[in-house]
């Protein structure tokens, strides 16, 4: 069967054209509260030179994705757009989600419970998350974290967090 | 030069040396792991030790990485790092005749070879440059930057303006943190933690690690990764007398290796994939390969191994990238308290001599690392994906915090690697983004310094000699070859129109 295809404007590309735009500008008009550098009468070369540059540059070349993708008519397939093909599942897209959420935490967590029992949640739940075996997810935790102890904690000497709860 | 050598030996170095050349191998040979990633994985873990140990380390694994590449590109149709992707089309052709274990073991030694070559070109040729390098002033420098970021064009493979976009970002980054001429702190918002700007560490290690794995679990996959079967014996002297029977083939692909690992902002990959076309456009049996050729596998693996060698000649001599592994290896020098440039080879003559010889030794352990990590393989790439992309992001995160003891480089990580995700996305490559945060720096200090010295003028920074020399070798790699192609079609055009003259 032939599948009938239905074209859409590039959103997605749109988007980031406007958010480079946007700290395009940003750039420009933060760096001009930056002090001006005098060398005797003469102006010279400050620190918003660099920033006004890249900030320009950005701005050109938003503008550029904008146009490029909005009036030049680059379109793509509905199928195509980015925060819907993003992730392929809601599954995928919860996946994503809750990546980002527990390594946001894990700070957190280890800070908490200390690095062992922290590193061992955290590695317990992504792994499950991924439909690990449970054999396989206890071990593999295990290891990973006695070999991460042994990596930074004993031979880079880094001071793994012992835990607030624990340390009392 | 003995005791050079032999201090090498001593357990401290070459226990460590060893290991890494082993993480080498399993990161190589596990698709989505990156021989960048290693090296980005292995600094904080450096950071402590004595340089030579450092520099054993990250040569060893990425020279190992590199050609661990090659392994899940043979049996799987997937290239292990970006170094291997024009090793699949030959390599598992070969593997699918059944000769998966000669193609493995072509590889193995067109690895050391192309390395040793590398090598060799390395020492030779860095400290010529560098006497030569020393006569650069700002406006040199200056030059050298725009030209390291030009290379974008070359790595962004088709997507010049997205390249330009990454590139702007990783400049626009690059100018976050205290200004280094006058003191004032840009961008940081009161933040304490980005008085000394974004560290380098942490974004790298988002971009390329936890932005792959983001990839993965959120591809319609499953998470197991496919079994293989077992090979065989390895016919290793057969590969050798091949290696011998094409060492026309292996050096002009060495040649070519080291040729566009020396460009900054070009790597190993893309001296693979040019090695390949031009063994494909020049070889007598072009209609073989893509169909299981010998030639197919020897050029890029020569390539990419080679290309190691010639990505540190910039790095050394000019303190420019070479690509990506060598761009984090110049910001480990400076944690290691050494100043990429010219003056190097004066200032850590014993450290660069070192450095030579842990290159060297690294292809001749590369050999029983490399075989083991072949019959090893079979085994490794049985572990199911879910663990090892586990295994990645703790990695990411407490090789994050290992930097400064600190938490906000894990966030910097977390968001670099939100960004990177979606920069792909978007088809934005992320090299040109490090390429920016590296060169950011050396653009805009002499930039203005230079503009400061001139006051204001910027005519200076066209008409010395050396820097008018950089700006046309700029101009002839971004636009030599459309140049030609150019000429060419004018001649054939007017030699069409001189043959209807004639008849």
């Amino acid at each position: 069967m032939k599948m009938k295809k239905k074209l859409e404007i590039a959103l997605d590309k749109i988007s980031f054209g406007v958010v480079l735009s946007i700290l395009g500008i940003f750039m420009i008009l933060y760096s001009r509260t930056f002090p001006k550098v005098r060398m005797g009468e003469k102006m010279v070369t400050g620190p918003s030179f660099f920033p006004t540059i890249i900030g320009l540059l950005l701005v050109i070349f938003g503008i550029y994705t904008i146009i490029f993708n909005l009036l030049l008519k680059k379109r793509v397939y509905k199928e195509q757009k980015v925060f819907i093909n993003l992730f392929c599942t809601s599954n995928e897209f919860l996946n994503f989600f809750i990546f980002i959420f527990l390594i946001a935490l894990y700070p957190t967590i280890v800070n908490l419970l200390g690095f062992f029992i922290g590193s061992f949640l955290f590695c317990i739940i992504l792994m499950k998350r991924l439909q690990a075996r449970w054999i396989n997810t206890i071990l593999s935790s295990l290891i990973i974290i006695i070999f991460t102890w042994i990596v930074f904690g004993k031979i880079a000497f880094i001071s793994l967090p012992k835990g607030i709860i624990f340390n009392r | 030069m003995f005791s050079l050598i032999t201090d090498l030996f001593r357990l401290k170095i070459l226990i460590p040396w060893i290991l890494a050349m082993v993480f080498g191998i399993f990161v190589g040979a596990t698709p989505g792991l990156t021989a960048t990633m290693a090296v980005a994985l292995l600094i904080p873990i450096t950071y402590y030790m004595d340089p030579r140990a450092a520099f054993a380390m990250i040569i060893g694994v990425s020279f190992t990485a590199i050609f661990a590449g090659d392994i899940p590109a043979t049996f799987l149709r997937i290239p292990g790092t970006p170094a291997s992707g024009a090793a699949v089309l030959d390599g598992f052709e070969m593997n699918k005749k059944g000769k998966a274990a000669l193609s493995l073991s072509l590889d193995l030694f067109g690895s050391v070879l192309g390395g040793l070559f590398g090598i060799l070109i390395l020492i030779f040729i860095t400290p010529i440059l560098a006497e030569f390098a020393l006569k650069f002033t700002n406006f040199e420098y200056f030059w050298l930057g725009v030209f390291g970021l030009s290379m974008t064009a070359i790595i962004s493979r088709g997507k010049i303006i997205n390249g330009f976009i990454s590139a702007l970002i990783g400049l626009s980054i690059s100018t976050i943190g205290i200004d280094i001429t006058t003191g004032y702190p840009r961008f940081t918002f009161g933040n304490i933690n980005l008085m000394g700007g974004i560290s380098f560490i942490p974004v790298m290690i988002g971009l390329f690690g936890l932005s792959e794995v983001l990839k993965n679990i959120t591809a319609k996959e499953e998470f197991n990764v496919p079994t293989i079967k077992g090979f065989g014996k390895l016919p290793l002297l057969e590969s050798i007398k091949t290696i011998w029977e094409y060492r026309l083939r292996f050096l002009i692909s060495s040649v070519i290796g080291v040729f566009i690992g020396a460009l900054p902002g070009a790597g190993a990959d893309i001296a693979a994939w040019v090695s390949y076309g031009a063994a494909k456009n020049t070889s007598k049996n072009k209609e073989e390969f893509g169909k299981g050729h010998v030639e197919g596998v020897i050029a890029p693996t020569s390539a990419n191994n080679a290309a190691l060698g010639g990505t540190w000649i910039p790095a050394f001599v000019f303190g420019v990238p070479g690509d990506t592994v060598t761009a984090i290896v110049l910001g480990a020098m400076l944690m290691y308290g050494l100043r990429p440039g010219p003056h190097i080879f004066s200032q850590s003559k014993y450290l660069m001599n070192s450095i030579f010889a842990i290159g060297i030794i690294s292809q001749f352990l590369l050999i029983p690392l490399g075989l083991l990590g072949i019959i090893a393989a079979g085994h490794l790439l049985k572990l199911p994906r879910n663990i090892v992309w586990i295994g990645v992001i703790f990695f990411c995160i407490i090789g994050s915090f290992s930097i400064n003891n600190n938490y906000f480089d894990v966030y910097i990580m977390l968001l670099a690697g939100v960004f990177g995700f979606l920069l792909e996305k978007l088809d934005i490559p992320l090299p040109p983004l490090i390429l920016g945060i590296i060169l950011g720096p050396m653009v805009e200090n002499n930039l203005r310094v230079g503009l400061i010295k001139t006051k204001g003028n910027f005519l200076p920074f066209i008409t010395r000699p050396i820097s008018l020399s950089i700006i046309v070798i700029m101009f002839l790699i971004l636009f030599g070859g459309n140049i030609i192609l150019f000429v060419l079609k004018l001649f054939s055009s007017k030699n069409h129109l001189d043959r209807q003259n004639v008849f």
